[in-house]
């Protein structure tokens, strides 16, 4: 026989066990909402980072612009967006020549949060990626 | 007497289970309501960027941004999400832009709203010609 002290109440236990366990899956909701908002994020700024870009016709000004653009464009869906793109321009060699296309991969690094009461920031991110094309216009230049 | 006071504090389980599942199931609707609301969010904020960037192409008018808004969110929502759908010019980094705003119904049992408004917008710089 349990003395008094042990016997606790089964249904309060019940009721505290499964409040505890909703914690992770609301946390898994929030990281999950934040994953699909970095992805909207990711393809804004790709598709408007390619069409600034393209729109350009000198190399520096062109990627300072676009880095602006980026920044800006992810900023607009997310509070503190860490973004990192890639340029290529095709064929090789040519950037911003009338014709010529532009690559870009844009990736969002999006942090997965913090155990809730638990002072330590994770080193867990992940990257969320969007890819878009712009063609500089052929005509550029032209009357 | 103190037997007496025991058997009554003892409480009845079904009863208290009856209480507990219910505090539980609302908890857990609760969950999935809040995951709805988030869908309709990002249904809504997908749906006005699409149309703030068809918008801003050259060749496309803001009626034509607003339009795509329009059939997307019916697409993915219901018409009775596309009651408020506005497009207007405004300043986006500094050049002008094309801008949609949604506001929706706030989505509180399911679907069913008692009141109350979601607001997005979405704004995208217009395509310079050439």
């Amino acid at each position: 026989m349990s003395s008094p002290a042990e016997q606790g109440r089964a249904s309060l236990e019940f009721l505290v066990g499964a409040i505890i366990l909703f914690v992770p899956l609301i946390a898994f909701h929030t990281t999950l909402s934040t994953l699909t908002q970095s992805q909207l994020a990711a393809e804004a700024a790709a598709r408007h980072g390619a069409r600034v870009f393209s729109q350009h016709t000198t190399l520096d000004p062109a990627v300072a612009a676009t880095e602006s653009a980026l920044a800006h464009t992810a900023a607009q869906y997310l509070a503190a967006p860490d973004v990192a793109a890639s340029l290529t321009c095709r064929p090789r060699g040519s950037c911003l020549a009338p014709g010529s296309f532009i690559d870009i991969a844009v990736t969002l690094w999006v942090p997965l949060g913090s155990i809730p009461l638990v002072p330590v920031d994770l080193p867990l991110t992940l990257p969320v990626t969007a890819r878009a094309s712009a063609q500089v216009s052929p005509y550029r230049g032209q009357p | 007497m103190s037997r007496r006071y025991n058997v009554t504090e003892r409480g009845s389980a079904p009863a208290e289970f009856v209480l507990v599942a219910g505090l539980l199931v609302a908890l857990s609707l609760g969950v999935i309501q809040l995951s709805l609301i988030t869908h309709v969010r990002q249904v809504l904020t997908a749906s006005a960027w699409e149309g703030a960037r068809h918008a801003s192409y050259s060749n496309t008018t803001l009626a034509d941004g607003r339009a795509l808004t329009r059939r997307l969110i019916i697409e993915g929502l219901g018409p009775s999400y596309v009651e408020q759908v506005s497009v207007r010019t405004v300043e986006v980094a500094g050049r002008p832009g094309a801008e949609v705003s949604v506001e929706a119904v706030f989505p509180a049992i399911g679907l069913w709203s008692p009141g109350g408004t979601l607001r997005v917008r979405a704004a995208v710089p217009y395509e310079l010609p050439g």
